[in-house]
């Protein structure tokens, strides 16, 4: 019995679940494909890496935003799958997570043998706007009006103060999407992979300032995907796996916040850690949702790196290629690959199933045991609400 | 100052006025306005309504790019998010003069396209 009526119960694990077979269809600038075609093609990915036969597929989860007026209901038709779970996840950069926990809830449940989690987008030349504009009836109503700048706009508030109050400059979000670059050096399919100067950084054009173009994802279409299954299944087909150590998430957190300075990860940290019996030191690589530089030190801050409001300091003191001190967003990130839609949700968990099966896009982590994934998503006004994380541990 | 008469914030601007939603119930202002209080859910909602409404520019922009055509020759242009006094946070334009971090005065106005919006303005010496 719990301490208190309020007190949370200890979450079950995971033991017995895995995540295997990171697929990604490849990102591409502009497509005229739908998001059917995408999320289709990381469907077909699945099965063609997991030797599983379409039928044999009963759950699924869907993220999408360029899927509508189609649902992930539409989908199973459109794809012609036959399931007994279904769920559409709509947390932008937070789904990936998302998906992992409800797939591995349904799996140990009994309620789906095999969960596909499929993230995708297509993306023209009107798709982005159409998508900025109407994102949420606050959005639309009391945020575009106002120049529609997208979420630069509505990110530039949030850095201009987290500079202003917490003392990190230009130089130090440069140094991380450096990094990110530099990572993504071997990755074949980043849609930019030439080395970055901080030169050219400092003097790339200003968007929203103080966030300038090489701040910013660039949007593109895309799809990522992967499976969850009872870790025996897993084993009996021969699937290299990820194990699942622990996840947390948490909608709108700190409401009585102003302006963001912190997500919710400040509020699960504890819980993520004990569930998985480790702490911040045994981390050998994080993937965190990298939208903009300044969202990166947030999560560094929220998951226990250190302390908030020392993102800035964090920075100085680490480096984030694959080879340094903190290996940050090992395939590139969204600064590199590319923003496909609510696959930027699932970029950095297929990329952590990747480096813990000895398969990354691009170079490996060495002796890569434990990753961490971070997801943050949805700036449905001023700030985005909702953050994940989980972590995940080699077989 | 409160007086009675505007039913939104569009109707309120088409007199530039400022409205933002008070909660008839808890007493609490909140923006954007929504159909029930955030802080109670109760539905029972009243205006508060002045010539303009002081705060703080917590954070700021100044857009190079937009997504609008409408907007594109008037680049730049300075946004920012303002903290009234009364605790609501909202997305408004800034004015020339003012600092960020800095105490604000906030003014509506109807756009081009009749939707009502916000801008922040210094606060005048006293």
């Amino acid at each position: 019995m719990p301490d208190s009526y309020d007190a949370d119960a200890p979450a079950r694990g995971y033991e017995d679940v895995v995540a295997t077979v990171p697929v990604t269809v490849p990102y591409v600038r502009r497509s005229d494909h739908g998001a059917g075609w995408f999320l289709g093609r990381a469907l077909a990915g699945l099965i063609a890496n997991s030797g599983i036969a379409k039928g044999s597929i009963d759950g699924l989860t869907v993220s999408s935003f360029t899927l509508h007026p189609d649902s992930a209901v539409s989908f199973t038709q459109y794809a012609g799958i036959s399931l007994r779970y279904l769920e559409q996840i709509s947390t932008g950069g937070a789904c990936g997570v998302m998906a992992l926990r409800r797939a591995a809830r349904a799996v140990q449940a009994g309620d789906a043998n095999v969960v596909a989690c499929l993230a995708g987008d297509t993306a023209n030349a009107n798709s982005f706007r159409d998508l900025i504009a109407n994102f949420s009836s606050f959005a639309h109503d009391y945020v575009y009006p106002y120049g529609a700048g997208g979420p630069n706009e509505s990110f530039a508030f949030l850095t201009e103060h987290y500079m202003r109050t917490r003392g990190a400059t230009r130089e130090d979000f440069g140094k991380l999407c450096i990094a990110q670059r530099d990572n993504a050096r071997l990755n074949p399919i980043a849609l930019l992979r030439e080395p970055m100067t901080l030169g050219a950084y400092l003097a790339s054009r200003p968007i929203a300032e103080p966030i300038h173009l090489f701040d910013c994802v660039m949007p593109c279409a895309g799809a990522d995907a992967f499976l969850v299954m009872h870790r025996w299944r897993a084993e009996r087909l021969g699937l290299p796996f990820a194990r699942i150590l622990s996840t947390v998430e948490r909608h709108n957190a700190y409401p009585d916040d102003p302006i963001q300075t912190r997500g919710g990860w400040a509020l699960d940290s504890v819980r993520l850690y004990a569930q998985a019996g480790i702490s911040p030191v045994d981390i050998d690589f994080i993937e965190t949702y990298d939208d903009y530089p300044v969202i990166s030190m947030l999560q560094f801050e929220g998951l226990g790196f250190c302390p908030e409001g020392g993102g800035a300091e964090f920075v100085r003191q680490n480096s984030f290629t694959i080879d340094g001190s903190f290996p940050h967003n090992t395939s590139g990130g969204q600064l590199s690959m590319g923003q496909a839609g609510a696959a930027g949700g699932y970029l950095g968990l297929v990329e952590a199933i990747r480096q813990l099966t000895d398969s990354p896009l691009g170079t490996a982590v060495v002796n890569a045991r434990i990753g961490m994934v971070s997801g943050f998503g949805m700036i449905n006004y001023d700030r985005g609400l909702c953050t994940a994380a989980a972590i995940l541990g080699r077989a | 100052m409160t007086i009675d008469g505007p039913n939104s914030m569009r109707e309120a601007a088409a007199s530039g006025l400022v409205s933002i939603r008070r909660c008839l119930e808890c007493g609490r202002t909140h923006y954007p306005p929504r159909e029930i209080c955030p802080f109670c859910l109760c539905d029972n909602l009243g205006w508060d309504t002045a010539i303009s409404i002081t705060g703080e520019l917590i954070g700021q922009a100044i857009l190079s790019h937009s997504m609008e055509e409408v907007f594109r020759d008037r680049l730049p242009i300075r946004v920012g998010l303002v903290q009234f006094d009364s605790g609501p946070t909202a997305v408004v334009f800034v004015a020339d003069g003012c600092v960020a971090g800095g105490r604000v005065t906030v003014g509506a106005r109807l756009d081009e396209l009749g939707r009502p919006v916000l801008t922040a303005s210094p606060v005048g010496p006293e």
